[in-house]
């Protein structure tokens, strides 16, 4: 090889060199933007993890409540039958029918009270509503489980990736989220269970004009 | 009117109104059941003319009871009547497909069960 063209293989490589470099001082900008942003998102993803978080949380025990509405509404429908079907019998007895002045009138009651009985279908129909959505809310629930089981089961295989999911872990265990979280809670932890509340106290209430 | 008739339905606020707007149609000879299990194992050792029964039920729902009725040859030819809240086209088409012979929406009134008894029994 000559000493001409060493120089220009040299020469050559130089250029390669500049154009490498030329590459870079454009993607290195893109790269620390890109940075930045998963920077600004984690703790708004961190924010949406533990509200999701929350919210699944808290699937079975409005579950649980809709099969107590089931129960009470079926024991009240229940109760108000019998009551139908004595005060039918004590028209009945009442012997009232036998003059035929009264008997069109013991009639028509007794048609209102069949009324009243049928219209107590109602506790069928919205019994199978909330069953329904107690359906709905269960899959949402095993969904979100799911979903959670996923993430903690992600590997992370690069360096990249294990610095986001330590900042994800850091911001978690932050303070401010802490306190969201409590927050949470407090605003949806149920006032009728936990507080004994008497029917006097209820009546006084709506004499009040606070409810 | 001496037809015996099966009423199955989970809930038993419900069985009892359909077994009082029976009563006052003028039906008195009835049977209940929880379910649809519950209904092929009644329906086997006592003989009725008519079922009345709904659709979403545990254990075995409406549809597969229907189903299961249907492929046994001492119980098919007994009449089935729908008394369901689900209204939608599907569902009936569904019911007619399985062999049902009536179909009621709830909330329902005495004189529409009355109504279809007699359609289906011929009264």
């Amino acid at each position: 090889m000559s000493k001409k063209d060493s120089f220009g293989e040299i020469i050559d490589k130089i250029e390669e060199m500049r154009d490498f470099f030329r590459i870079g001082d454009e993607i290195i900008p893109f790269l620390k933007d890109l940075f930045r942003f998963v920077q600004d998102i984690i703790p708004l993803l961190t924010e949406a993890t533990t509200s999701i978080s929350d919210t699944r949380n808290k699937i079975p025990d409005a579950t649980e409540r809709i099969i107590d509405v089931n129960q009470t509404t079926e024991m009240a429908t229940q109760e108000i039958l019998d009551r139908l079907e004595k005060i039918s019998s004590m028209v009945d007895s009442l012997g009232l029918s036998d003059d035929p002045d009264n008997a069109v009138k013991v009639e028509k009651i007794k048609d209102e009270l069949m009324n009243i009985t049928y219209a107590l279908q109602f506790q069928d129909i919205t019994s199978q509503k909330l069953e329904h959505a107690k359906k709905i809310l269960s899959a949402i629930h095993e969904k979100f489980t799911d979903l959670f089981e996923k993430i903690g089961g992600v590997k992370v295989k690069t360096r990249v990736g294990r610095k986001v999911i330590s900042a994800i872990r850091q911001e978690m265990e932050k303070e401010e989220l802490q306190a969201k979280s409590k927050e949470f809670r407090e605003k949806t932890e149920d006032e009728v269970r936990h507080t004994t509340i008497s029917q006097e106290d209820i009546d006084n209430l709506f004499k009040s004009g606070a409810i | 009117m001496g037809a015996k008739i099966l009423v199955v339905d989970d809930s038993p606020t419900m069985r009892r109104i359909i077994i009082n707007a029976l009563n006052k149609i003028g039906y008195s000879d009835i049977g209940e059941a929880s379910n649809g299990k519950e209904a092929l194992d009644t329906l086997r050792s006592e003989e009725y003319k008519l079922v009345l029964t709904d659709w979403n039920m545990p254990e075995m729902t409406g549809e597969q009871f229907v189903r299961e009725l249907m492929q046994d040859e001492k119980l098919k030819s007994i009449p089935v009547i729908m008394v369901t809240t689900r209204g939608m086209k599907e569902d009936v088409i569904t019911a007619v497909k399985l062999g049902v012979r009536g179909y009621i929406v709830k909330p329902f009134t005495p004189e529409v069960l009355k109504e279809k008894i007699e359609e289906v029994l011929g009264a």
